[in-house]
């Protein structure tokens, strides 16, 4: 009897409390959204998964000595699995689109005005009771407005690791959510004329410009911005990699095999976040309602300076391909060829939206640096 | 703490404008050099386009060139055939 009653003690129906069998309810709910809806699922079905073992009573996956921990401890906590993904996108992205119309960086510099805008709106929350950001949490919460998951991860993990659980979910979510809430943004700032502009084509670009330029990134941010080399030296080994033609092998690996494999990690080391004590807090909404102010604001100054950029060459750029400058490739490039397709059925914007697209990347890379030299340090 | 608000406020309206800053100067900074660079290698950029153009082109010349040569083989043979017929 008394063996009977030490079984029962060890299951986890006795062990439950109310905030893990929520916890493994969101965790169940970004799986449904993973399977069922196709939101970036390569990361929301580990990051899912992990939020239920995490949040599994007695097993202890993410106390010490637990898996979960040793992923966590091992990738995200030193960095490396955020920039293993950079590497990885790096040997997946073709700058040509942005060589051949070097303009474009202007589109992904604006597009991080959400970034440092959603800053204030952080601050400001502390004004409500139950809130207490500091600026480093506030520096966090607003790199989601880069639309990138890796540097997202990579600067939450740096200035605070308390809330990288709710960070990473939001950033990735509203990833997946671009060709929601861009959109109405995209049409409300621009006029049906302008969304019809045709651009012209594209120049090609030679490989050796290609093989210059992740080398020329690299030589500027060394000297003018370390603390964002991390992730821009290793965004430009991934696209040296690939575009140097000699060591195919390692791009492939990069951009395939190891990616994939730290993808895996990197998912089930931040589910292991959302364990109920850290992500059921009002802290969490704020973060995901500012996710979605950051997101909105970089889409929409991305906008506005492509209308400033087309007004200023008469008529030459679609005003759309600004809200490409919101990282989030290649999802937000693909919104702007698809409001355009809207406008005009044979104007086919993608690959002009993809130069600002990959501006972004380097844009959120280089505010991700700027914040974490002005408050991590 | 409405002052320490203001503060942090302040902070955070600083880290705007110098972020802000940052991003436009180093990207602007990319910007001159990718186009100083697409000026270096400016011989050098149609390099993959003239692999294709005069590849394509000489193929379709060489096509267009047999072609030449088959009519004017046919238009001989026809000449010739009239030729013989008529006399």
């Amino acid at each position: 009897m008394e063996g009977l009653a030490t079984l029962w003690a060890s299951t986890g129906i006795a062990n439950f409390h109310w905030q893990q069998l929520i916890m493994i309810a969101v965790g169940f709910g970004l799986l449904y959204l993973a399977i069922s809806k196709k939101f970036e699922p390569l990361l929301l079905l580990p990051i899912g998964f992990g939020a239920v073992l995490t949040n599994i009573p007695v097993a202890g996956f993410s106390d010490p000595g637990g898996v979960l921990y040793y992923v966590y401890k091992i990738g995200i906590d030193t960095g490396v699995f955020p920039l293993l993904i950079f590497m990885g996108v790096g040997a997946m992205t073709d700058f040509g689109a942005l060589i051949a119309n070097p303009k474009m960086l202007l589109l992904g510099a604006a597009a991080q005005a959400g970034i440092f805008a959603t800053l204030f709106g952080a601050i400001l929350l502390n004004v409500i009771p139950g809130f207490d950001f500091t600026l480093a949490d506030a520096s966090a919460i607003a790199i989601i407005g880069g639309a990138d998951g890796p540097t997202a991860i990579f600067l939450a993990s740096r200035l605070a690791p308390d809330l990288l659980g709710a960070i990473a979910v939001a950033a990735y979510s509203y990833m997946a959510l671009v060709p929601i809430i861009q959109p109405p943004i995209m049409k409300a700032l621009t006029n049906k004329e302008e969304r019809k502009i045709v651009m012209e084509q594209l120049r090609p670009v030679s490989q050796r410009e290609k093989i210059i330029f992740p080398l020329m990134v690299l030589t500027i941010g060394l000297l003018l911005l370390p603390e964002a080399t991390p992730l821009v030296g290793m965004f430009c080994l991934g696209n040296l990699m690939r575009e140097c033609g000699v060591v195919d092998r390692l791009s492939k690996t990069a951009q395939n095999e190891l990616i994939n494999i730290v993808t895996i990690f990197l998912g089930l080391a931040v589910g292991s976040k959302l364990s109920a004590e850290a992500f059921l807090t009002v802290e969490t909404l704020g973060i995901l309602a500012l996710g979605a102010v950051a997101f909105g604001i970089g889409t929409a100054c991305g906008v506005l300076m492509a209308k400033l950029m087309s007004k200023l060459s008469g008529g030459k750029i679609n005003p759309l391909i600004g809200a490409a400058g919101v990282s989030a490739v290649p999802m937000a490039a693909r919104v702007v060829n698809k409001v355009g397709l809207e406008s005009n059925p044979h104007n086919f914007l993608l690959m002009h939206a993809m130069g600002p697209n990959v501006a972004g990347v380097l844009g959120s890379a280089v505010a991700a640096g700027i914040l974490l030299a002005l408050v991590g340090g | 703490m409405e002052n320490n608000l203001s503060s942090v406020l302040l902070e955070a309206a600083n880290l705007l404008f110098i972020g802000m800053s940052v991003v436009f100067v180093f990207l602007g900074i990319l910007i001159f050099l990718i186009k100083l660079m697409s000026h270096l290698f400016a011989g050098e950029i149609p390099a993959p386009n003239k692999v294709n153009v005069p590849n394509r082109p000489s193929v379709k010349s060489t096509g267009a060139n047999q072609d030449k040569k088959v009519v004017a083989a046919i238009s001989a043979a026809v000449h010739q055939y009239r030729q013989d017929n008529k006399q």
